[in-house]
């Protein structure tokens, strides 16, 4: 029971560790919309509920950086702005889907035909339901009364920073926490390992059952695609990958709620009736077609241990383990996000508490009576155009910051190289397992390095980073089954491996 | 606004349903679970030098209209496995780019003809195999051609094993 308990506070907070950049990022767009954009450009933006209304939303969630949670914000200021709910679903569903990060990795590690086929359902499928919404259910967009402008310079820049504020300590937490919530009950209904051969290519249910399990499930776009990547590597099914990437990275229980809220549980259960019969219709018709070639199927896979429990009950201690898992996956860029989200919200109680009049806001509404001189003042559209624009930019600068040149990741794997041979050769089991991942990790990272830099990913180079990945793989399961030997022996065709990787990748 | 001013879970019931199905689907446990083994066929070579070799024993057995027991691996599955795993085995090697292109290159075109043969049943998969005759005698020349590439130390299993 206390392991249970341990476990899925663990995945709570993992989840929300991995969420926090990307909830930081929705409240800020959400913000733009708001107090730049504001209600017209907010519509305008997403095809001012015409036919192009869908398209545009799927275009404009195919850009933005947002996970299912971080979505939360900007589609409850999308329907505040008047959007269409065709529209506004369409957006919550796809803007979790894809970012250029993931796409870059995607792309690279994958064949590049299944992300743009996938890319291309995601886009079926929200204007099939989007239509389908729009037309059984017409004028569900009602805009609520528009704030007043903000004054010019710096206070629009505030004013965002307020309103992202107020957003964090109002509902949008409570559907977030809603969303954490499904990810920790999810983890008390799956034993550890559980789903490690719940899709496997042969089985013509997986796609069925990946369905049922992802919405709960909460997945960034990144983990979402580094599951499609290991799902490929595993020769595991395409539908069930299918179904994961659109409900899992698409979907959580916190938007539901929110669905179910803002529409009612009639029209929401339609939706996504809908949603669930397009999705895994797709995910049958994909299964075969796009099936890797040359794969052989391992006949599990570790990709979905995150929605597992992590612990087997009777585990020692699982205070104390979850604890330390908990400190060894956070980064230091989800650090900073916590800090400046954590400020966010304290900000936010505090306004809630001590300004319920909106005395702030007041004032940042409030313009000087006289033009600055020698100062143009940009329309807020335009400024919130410029937001968006750069937004996107930096998540395109943001890839070359993640996947660094490959001789500096050459020089990061030498070093992990190292720490793996000898931790597998020392029996230093834990050392081991802390570092393969990580390694695995890299040697992907240098494939879609390569290719955002230009340089050919021939097929050779491809394999030799795969033989590097099989061996890593197995050293893992070795050094779980603390086989000495074994794991000796494989530390050094792991090493060896490296090296011929080296040599073909920098020659 | 107001911390938390509303109670959006008042109405969740497809959520709940949604768990509900979970639920009934992996069934509401307690029970322990044990770790997937990773397993290596039984039938993978140890390197691409033993690739080849089983590979034209493979074609001897074929050609010679030899049969295998029920319980044992089809003839045919075997050499399309060992086809498709003869790229990576030769990746696990030192050898070099060019080399390495002709044997997936190869690998490629063996595979597409045994995809045909193995799509057949009975009889009709050593008729049609026999068919590419020529075919599958320049691509085993090929492959032999570039295990000469491969003197006994260089190869990841010998190298790397103690």
């Amino acid at each position: 029971m206390e392991s249970l308990f341990w476990g899925a506070a663990l995945r709570f907070l993992q989840a929300l560790v991995q969420a926090t950049p990307t909830i930081l990022v929705g409240l800020i767009v959400a913000g733009v919309f708001r107090r730049l954009l504001g209600h017209a450009g907010t519509r305008r933006l997403f095809g001012d509920n015409t036919w192009r209304s869908l398209p545009q939303a799927w275009a404009v969630g195919m850009l933005l950086p947002v996970c299912s949670l971080g979505v939360i914000p900007v589609v409850r200021e999308m329907r505040r702005a008047g959007v269409s709910g065709g529209a506004v679903l369409a957006f919550g569903l796809t803007a979790p889907l894809f970012n250029p990060i993931s796409v870059l990795y995607g792309l690279t590690l994958a064949d590049p035909i299944v992300i743009i086929t996938f890319s291309f359902c995601s886009l079926v499928i929200v204007t099939v339901v989007g239509i389908a919404w729009d037309k059984l259910f017409p004028r569900t967009a009602v805009a609520e009364p528009e704030p007043p402008a903000v004054g010019f310079g710096a206070k629009r820049m505030l004013a965002v920073a307020v309103f992202s504020a107020r957003e964090l300590a109002g509902p949008s937490s409570l559907y977030i926490a809603g969303g954490l919530l499904g990810v920790a009950i999810l983890s008390l209904m799956l034993p550890a390992g559980y789903l490690q051969t719940a899709a496997e290519h042969d089985d013509p249910w997986a796609p069925l059952f990946m369905a049922a399990v992802a919405i709960p499930a909460y997945a960034t776009p990144m983990t979402a695609m580094v599951q499609l990547a290991s799902m490929f590597q595993h020769g595991n099914s395409v539908g069930a990958a299918f179904a994961l990437l659109v409900l899992g990275a698409g979907a959580n229980v916190g938007l539901v709620a929110w669905m179910i809220r803002m529409y009612g549980p009639r029209r929401s259960a339609a939706w996504f009736a809908l949603l669930i019969a397009v999705v895994v219709g797709l995910a049958y018709g994909v299964d075969q077609p796009l099936y890797p070639h040359g794969v052989e199927p391992a006949g599990h896979t570790h990709a979905f241990d995150i929605y597992c429990a992590p612990f087997q009950p009777g585990t020692n201690n699982p205070f104390s383990l979850a604890w330390r898992m908990l400190c060894e996956t956070i980064a230091p860029h989800e650090i900073v996000a916590l800090v400046v989200a954590g400020l966010f919200l304290a900000a936010g109680i505090g306004l809630a508490h001590w300004d319920r009049g909106g005395r702030l806001e007041q004032w940042l509404e409030r313009r000087p009576e006289k033009q600055p001189r020698g100062d143009i003042v940009l329309p807020g559209p335009v400024l919130g155009g410029v937001a968006l624009t750069g937004l996107i930019a930096l998540s395109i600068f943001g890839c070359y910051v993640y996947y660094p040149p490959p001789s500096e990741i050459f020089e990061e794997m030498r070093i992990i190289n190292t720490e793996v041979v000898s931790a597998a050769s020392s029996r230093d089991w834990d050392t081991a397992l802390y570092w393969i991942p990580i390694y695995d990790d890299w040697t992907r990272k240098l494939q879609v390095s390569m290719f955002l830099r230009g340089e050919e990913l021939t097929p050779y180079r491809r394999a030799k980073a795969e033989v590097l990945r099989e061996k890593l793989e197995l050293l893992e399961h070795e050094v779980e089954d603390r086989e000495v030997e074994e794991s000796r022996e494989l530390g050094m065709a792991v090493s060896g491996a490296y090296r011929r990787m080296k040599t073909a990748f920098l020659p | 606004m107001l911390l938390f001013e509303s109670k959006p879970t008042k109405r969740c019931l497809p959520a709940c349903l949604q768990l509900l199905l979970i639920a009934l689907l992996t069934g509401c446990h307690g029970a322990e679970t044990e770790e997937a083994e990773h397993h290596t066929p039984a039938h993978m070579p140890a390197d691409y030098p033993a690739g080849v070799d089983r590979l034209l024993a493979l074609h001897m057995e074929i050609a010679n209209g030899g049969s295998r027991a029920m319980d044992q691996l089809d003839a045919f599955a075997e050499t399309y496995d060992i086809v498709r795993w003869l790229p990576m085995l030769a990746a696990d090697s030192d050898l070099e780019e060019e080399p390495w292109n002709r044997v997936h290159a190869t690998a490629r075109q063996l595979e597409a003809i045994l995809a045909k043969v193995v799509a057949l049943n009975g009889d009709n998969r050593r008729q049609t195999y026999m068919q590419y005759e020529t075919e599958l005698d320049q691509h085993q020349r090929a492959m032999l051609e570039i295990k000469q590439h491969f003197p006994a130390a260089n190869t990841a299993a010998a190298r790397e094993s103690p």
